[in-house]
């Protein structure tokens, strides 16, 4: 490597101080995601005296496993009040922070290639550790203070978008909830115009106006006249991905390639996450039958980690994906977005958890799926939805498509950090 | 029965084998086992091919010599007498006292060649008191392979090998260490090409690498004559293994009298061999005791390596019995390469007196015991500029005094049972390549950043006799050669038109708000 980097261990100094007096509880640890979170390690029984304790503007880092999981798990602890880490890991600050700011060192060691480095120097130890003298060999380079500044104003402006990308995310999210519930469960949605001339008061939602209300024997509830019952299977195809001969094995799969192959991690809780892919290349995706994405599909998980759901809108930038075993496509013949907040409600959710069977894996069958019962609401009703439902699904989908990118540009500024001098 | 017929023309007999071979589990402890369906294993194959030999004396009119020992013998066959044959142990498969006329069979056949003395079960089956049914329908699955259907194929080697990683899988962590995964004894021989001479393995297992060199003999075209087999190989049943793996395939080997401790027992005291291959136990710790084998002969000239791990034993007892020219390639932990005190002044030894000739790092999870990274040393008794004649090739090597080439494979390998990784064809044939052509041709040798580098000896000791690979070879910082000026385009673009279509979705939104009701104002 070039001559202008600096060995690491003249810029830090490592702390060592214990919690003798057994004075702060508040234990911490590091994740392989470099985020530094509250403990969850079971501590009963131990001698919690020997732990460190970590300060506002130190860092923490483990190096026991650095060449088995090629990722040095470290952060800044940022937090006014100190707190307790295991002796496992290794608490240090910069000897001056005239020098080198906490922070900056804190995006020194996020960059992909400090996790390749601590990798690559574990060669020489039984477990792929490294020891605390061959992290000190690590090379850096030091700018300036005020271009150590400007550099991590430029992150944290990148960092802080993202932050508010996902609480923006997150309230999308629950205001197509929200409105959902409002209309479909407690069904005070808007009146229409011919509607309104039956009611007395516009203002209020349907029921509360008095709207029409009769019996449904079938879901067992009063629900608006005119409204009918369905079952998932009439009101949507519900497909399985191709498991035959030719489902790809780990020699089919790419980086990055013509059509994506999801896997359980990209089907999260709230949606699609496409920040680890694979793809499987042209050829094979033409050999694999059903199981291939549509514009408005659902994916549901079924095998392992139950009932999580994504919603494919002609936002999503990948325009070609399949799902794997452990999901199933329910593709809608009724507006597709109405047909999503219903599988995303929590009433949906508790009903299928009486469906998961398997002893080992929990699993979804499609039986089972096919005859859970839903209400079909008059067309107007879940037109005017739709409307709202797919600006919110479209907007959040936009979003992420962001995030992905300032994910792409935060790593390209920490890269960028070996151009200073 | 049907269902059954079905399943077999999808599986290769190695599996369908494996499959009926795990119905005797429960009834048999496993570790037990294996040593029950390869000695069946053997016997069959043992009794095909004297059928085979038999056949062939009567075609050629030689009926009166049918009983006669030599007449196998010399075709390296081993001579059955009637009670040892296949066919008698079937006919009396059902009977309850099967397991006694199988030990009996065995018995009859190392009585009766010599060069089986200590190779099969001994009074084994009878013992196990197995289960007569299981042990009949195991007989019958084994009975239906043909050995002498497809002769280039050596199908008795396949099954062999599949069985034994097989089981080396199964007993997995702690166990399964009578086995080294192939494509690593494979890299091995293709490095140090063990054509000619004594080939050595002191802590042998099942007899793998035997196995591979003459493997590679073969596939280099030389003459299986041209080499003699030293072995030794201290648990006994895995000493037996050894044996029948190696006497199935007609391969002759001087493994002991006896299973022993290579360390307290040596087997071979005065061997010199031109090759070795080992995969000793690793880190094996309390390998003698304090005041044991202190003035051993084979740490001449060295310290005497340290209780707590035999490494360096190991190590020694490899260089002591190298002759002139020996080359020896052996997998260690990666902690003999930086170990110190004891072993860091016998490892300062060995390279200042030039034994060290590569060190290649290797990626994890290759093991079945161990997800450790292991490191495979080569150790080389001459390093001056000598010509040799390899059966299909000339080898002009270059001197190489004071000089160690350093690789790294961590990054290679392929997928291999789903947890495991091997290496393939290809990349041992190019890591081979690369070595051979520092050894030989310095010109047309590239040092490649995080793969290999040839280094010196005043490096090395600069380095104060560290021989972890990533000290020389050389790390890119990846981020030097982005693209930065390109992504920062394409980033631009990209983002551009996402503010864009945000833009206009967030319009969209405000109007979803407001005709709700519920006007949001900026």
């Amino acid at each position: 490597m070039k001559s202008s980097y600096k060995r690491l261990g003249d810029f830090i100094k490592e702390i060592n101080i214990k919690n003798s007096d057994l004075k702060i509880k508040n234990l911490v640890g590091v994740s392989i995601e470099k985020t530094l979170i509250k403990s969850v390690a079971n501590t009963i029984g131990t001698d919690m005296s020997t732990y460190k304790i970590i300060k506002k503007n130190q860092l923490a880092c483990k190096l026991m496993s650095v060449g088995r999981d090629e990722k040095l798990p470290v952060d800044l602890y940022t937090d006014e009040n100190p707190s307790i880490i295991s002796a496992a890991y290794y608490v240090f600050e910069p000897v001056s922070s005239d020098i080198l700011l906490p922070e900056y060192l804190k995006m020194w060691l996020f960059r992909k290639e400090t996790d390749r480095y601590v990798g690559y120097v574990s060669g020489g130890d039984v477990r792929g550790g490294i020891s605390w003298e061959t992290f000190s060999e690590m090379p850096i380079k030091v700018p300036t203070i005020e271009k150590q500044q400007e550099i991590i104003k430029e992150y944290n402006i990148i960092q802080n978008r993202i932050t508010l990308n996902n609480q923006l995310i997150a309230k999308l999210e629950e205001t197509a909830q929200t409105i959902y519930k409002q209309w479909f469960v407690d069904f005070e949605f808007p009146i229409s115009d011919t509607e309104a001339l039956e009611v007395i008061e516009k203002q209020k939602g349907y029921k509360s106006s008095g709207g029409k209300m009769v019996w449904c024997e079938e879901l067992d509830k009063e629900v608006p006249g005119g409204w009918n019952v369905g079952t998932l299977s009439e009101l949507s195809q519900m497909i399985d991905g191709d498991r035959g001969s030719n489902y790809p094995n780990s020699n089919d799969f790419f980086e990055n390639e013509y059509c994506l192959f999801l896997n359980a991690s990209n089907v999260t809780k709230s949606g699609f996450n496409f920040s680890k892919c694979q793809f499987i290349n042209k050829e094979k995706d033409e050999l694999l039958r059903k199981g291939k994405l549509q514009i408005n599909d659902i994916v549901l998980t079924s095998r392992g980690t139950v009932g999580n759901l994504a919603f494919f809108s002609d936002k999503i930038r990948y325009k070609n994906i399949r799902i794997n075993s452990g999901m199933l496509i329910i593709r809608p013949k009724i507006e597709a977005s109405y047909l999503f907040s219903m599988l995303n409600s929590f009433e949906f959710g508790k009903a299928i958890e009486n469906y998961i069977s398997g002893s080992a894996v929990p699993q979804l069958p499609i039986k089972d799926l096919s005859v859970i019962k839903i209400l079909i609401p008059n067309k107007l009703v879940m037109n005017n939805f739709s409307k709202i439902g797919l600006s919110l699904f479209r907007e959040i989908d936009i979003i992420k498509n962001q995030n992905q990118k300032l994910e792409e540009l935060k790593e390209l500024l920490l890269g960028r950090m070996v151009r200073e001098n | 029965m049907a269902k059954q017929a079905k399943a077999k023309k999808e599986k290769s007999i190695e599996e369908t084998l494996w499959d009926s071979a795990n119905k005797l589990r429960g009834t048999v402890e496993s570790s037990e086992y294996k040593h029950v369906v390869l000695g069946l294993i053997f016997l069959k194959f043992a009794s095909d091919k004297f059928e085979d030999r038999r056949k062939e004396l009567i075609a050629d009119g030689k009926e009166k010599f049918l009983e006669m020992k030599e007449f196998y013998n010399m075709s390296n066959i081993f001579y059955l007498p009637e009670e040892a044959r296949w066919s008698f142990v079937i006919e009396n498969s059902k009977q309850a006292d099967i397991a006694l006329k199988i030990d009996t069979a065995l018995h009859t056949i190392e009585k009766n060649n010599p060069s089986l003395k200590g190779a099969l079960p001994d009074n084994y089956f009878s013992r196990l008191n197995m289960d007569v049914s299981k042990l009949a329908a195991l007989l019958d699955t084994i009975n239906n392979i043909d050995t002498t259907k497809d002769k280039e194929q050596d199908i008795v080697g396949r099954v062999y090998e599949y069985f034994l990683s097989k089981f080396a899988i199964a007993e997995g962590k702690g166990k399964g260490e009578f086995y080294t995964p192939k494509s690593i004894v494979n890299l091995i021989a293709e490095m140090i090409e063990p054509y000619r001479g004594i080939i050595y393995d002191p802590a042998c297992g099942s007899g793998g690498m035997f196995v591979q060199s003459i493997k590679f003999i073969e596939n280099h075209h030389g003459n299986k004559k041209e080499i003699s087999i030293y072995g030794q190989e201290y648990t006994a049943t895995t000493y037996k293994l050894a044996k029948m793996n190696l006497a199935i395939r007609g391969i002759s080997a001087n493994l002991g009298d006896v299973p022993a401790d290579t360390f307290g027992k040596d087997q071979h005291p005065d061997l010199k061999a031109d090759f070795i291959m080992a995969n000793p136990p690793f880190n094996q710790k309390d390998w003698r005791a304090a005041d044991e084998l202190t003035d051993d002969p084979r740490w001449r000239g060295y310290d005497i390596p340290p209780t707590s791990n035999a490494n360096y034993g190991w190590i020694l007892n490899m260089v002591s019995k190298l002759s002139e020219n020996g080359v020896a390639g052996f997998i260690l932990a990666n902690g003999a390469l930086s170990g110190g005190g004891t072993e860091y002044e016998i490892r300062k030894k060995l390279i200042e007196n030039d034994l060290v000739e590569a060190i290649v790092i290797l990626p994890q999870n290759m093991f079945y015991t161990t997800g450790i990274s292991v490191t495979l040393w080569i150790i080389n008794k001459n390093k001056k500029e000598r010509i040799v004649q390899l059966p299909d090739e000339i080898r002009n090597y270059r001197k190489r005094e004071d000089e160690i080439l350093f690789m790294d494979l961590r990054q290679k390998g392929i997928p291999f049972e789903k947890k495991y990784t091997q290496f393939s064809e290809k990349e041992i044939v190019a890591i081979a390549k690369n070595y051979h052509t520092w050894q030989t041709d310095l010109k047309s040798y590239q040092n490649i950043p995080e793969f290999c580098y040839g280094a010196t000896k005043s490096e090395v000791a600069a380095k104060d006799y560290s021989l972890v690979p990533s000290k020389y070879i050389e790390f890119v910082n990846r981020d030097e050669n982005i693209d930065y000026e390109h992504k920062m385009l394409a980033l631009q673009k990209e983002i551009n038109q996402l503010l864009q279509e945000e833009a206009q979705s967030k319009e969209d939104l405000l109007n979803v708000f407001k005709e709700l009701g519920y006007e949001i104002k900026l």
